[in-house]
């Protein structure tokens, strides 16, 4: 077996883990939204869901990496006992299903910003730009490629040298670009009404379910809770390092760049929009193709109304490239890590998941129909993986866990037994109402333009799609059970 | 600005990069000590 890696400090790896949780979806999801569901009032749930899904899950993610030292699907099966082992490979593919079209939308990042610096989006409107780009075809596949070689290139270099030494260049620069965001958009007339909309909370919202359901889902997206990306970071933890402080920093962490990113979007949008003749609130709440609207569809045009606009606008997509980058690099690691595991040379996993990854992105990069399906399905089966996880330290015992494993010499605080109701019964419950309001929702409305059922396993945005593909994936791990637990143990011993 | 949102703003912004910095300040703490400790 290959010697293993450990962060050489622990600001390597709380820089690591910032990067995983800080993504694209940090600087276009969060500002809409927060827009669509009532600015200030949104946050209420979204600050609440931090501490009562995001960090609980991340405390469980980290201790059992560090615990049980291997990727997601040989952790469980470590845990809770081999015949649990398909648990871990759901949460393994749902995020490897994930990285597929995420280096796809690390491709268009790195196609605007090359694009901005080049003049090319000077002139045209942001729309016909993307229906042009997206029609070429072989432009997002080249960009794509580019994305994922990247990733690969880094990940090959190994923890220290790759992950460590890229994300210490990574995060600082994407604060530093996103503050030169945040001081030019509250330096341009009007930038107080941008701000005034995202904190004034429409009170009247507080209630409604959608609010408090879509605060829960973009807390678990963005923080990277339930995915299985810091349980691999955790394997490269050394023995005296922390867990709970460096997953409260980590959770916290994520949502002060949310909450940075909305200084720079909220007064961005506020006083440009109108110079086009749009409608502030139209602009941020607009979803467009595949939930590009803000960043694709409307930064470029608006951007471009201001006096260096064109550099402005370069940074803005820069700052994206890098925030994706930084997340893209733990999903290959956690990709390798299970390859790893099951008995393959680093070097040899990491072609694999390269070559993969290209591959299975390219249905993504070509069609935005099968992008939306897929990011409908693996996002939304996110949640699962999240349960699964509280499921594991049910099943392990939360007293056991919590006292064996959570709390061990090292920890800068140590946590206390309401760590064990979250995990026992907060999470559970969150995961339980919200599958039901979704199913309920599902079966009402369907996302189809054409109408097709809810139930029909092939609708870009149906529940059917969602419940058909997670099916296969878990008969098909179910059936594999004692083949991958036997490979992984056997290697292990 | 409003007033409702200006207090909304040093709430939000007071609790998440408050206890960000409030985290990162002991992590950075805790380091300082197990330095300490070992010289």
């Amino acid at each position: 077996m290959e010697k293993t890696e450990y962060f050489t400090t622990r600001w390597a790896l709380l820089l690591a883990a910032l990067g995983m949780a800080i993504g694209t979806g940090n600087i276009w999801r969060f500002p809409r939204i927060a827009a669509q569901n009532g600015g200030a009032v949104f946050l209420i749930p979204w600050i609440i869901f931090l501490f009562l899904w995001s960090i609980p899950l991340l405390i469980t993610e980290l201790t059992i990496g560090k615990s049980m030292r291997l990727g997601p699907v040989g952790a469980f099966g470590k845990l809770i006992g081999k015949r649990y082992t398909w648990m871990g490979g759901f949460v393994g593919f749902c995020t490897m299903a994930i990285m597929f079209y995420y280096s796809v939308v690390m491709g268009w990042c790195v196609k605007y910003f090359i694009a901005s610096l080049s003049g090319e989006l000077v002139n045209i409107s942001g729309m016909d730009y993307w229906n042009y780009f997206t029609n070429t075809r072989f432009q997002p596949i080249l960009f794509h490629f580019i994305s994922i070689t990247i990733g690969a290139l880094i990940i090959y270099r190994g923890v220290v040298r790759g992950i460590e030494k890229t994300n210490k260049f990574l995060i600082p620069s994407l604060l530093v670009l996103i503050i030169i965001g945040v001081i030019r958009a509250l330096t341009l007339p009007n930038a107080l009404k941008g701000l005034n909309f995202f904190f004034n909370p429409e009170w009247s919202r507080l209630f409604d379910h959608k609010v408090w359901l879509d605060a829960l889902t973009q807390s678990a997206w963005s923080t990277g809770a339930g995915w299985g990306l810091l349980l691999t970071y955790g394997v490269y933890l050394k023995k005296r390092e922390d867990i709970v402080l460096n997953s409260f920093i980590t959770g916290l962490g994520n949502n002060s760049a949310s909450l940075l990113v909305g200084l720079m979007i909220f007064p961005a949008v506020f006083a440009l929009a109108p110079q086009l003749g749009l409608i502030p609130k139209e602009v941020l709440e607009y979803t467009g193709p595949a939930n590009t609207g803000l960043a694709f569809i409307w930064i470029p045009g608006l951007f471009a109304k201001f006096p260096g606009g064109s550099i402005f606008t370069a940074i803005f997509f820069l700052a994206l490239s890098f925030a994706a980058l930084s997340s893209l690099l733990a999903m290959i690691e956690m990709v390798t890590r299970i390859l790893m595991d099951m008995g393959v040379s680093r070097h040899r996993a990491i072609i694999m998941v390269w070559v993969t990854a290209f591959v299975l992105g390219i249905p993504s990069a070509i069609s935005l129909g099968f992008f939306g399906n897929q990011d409908w399905a693996w996002g939304v089966g996110l949640m699962v993986s999240g349960f699964f996880f509280a499921l594991a330290v049910i099943i392990y015992g939360a007293k056991n866990f919590r006292e064996q494993l959570v709390n061990q010499i090292g920890n800068d605080i140590n946590i206390g037994k309401w760590y064990e109701y979250l995990i026992k019964y907060i999470v559970p419950l969150e995961f339980i109402v919200l599958i039901i309001w979704w199913f309920w929702q599902s079966i009402g409305w369907s996302k189809e333009p054409e109408s097709l059922p809810w139930w029909h396993p092939f609708g870009a945005g149906s529940l059917g799609t969602c419940i058909f593909q997670w099916a296969i994936v878990i008969i098909l791990f179910i059936i594999l059970n004692r083949t991958i637990s036997n490979r992984i143990f056997s290697i292990e011993k | 600005m409003d007033i409702t949102a200006i207090i909304a703003m040093i709430i939000i912004l007071g609790l998440i990069w408050g206890g960000f910095a409030f985290a990162l300040n002991l992590a950075i703490k805790k380091e300082k000590l197990k330095k300490t400790n070992i010289q």
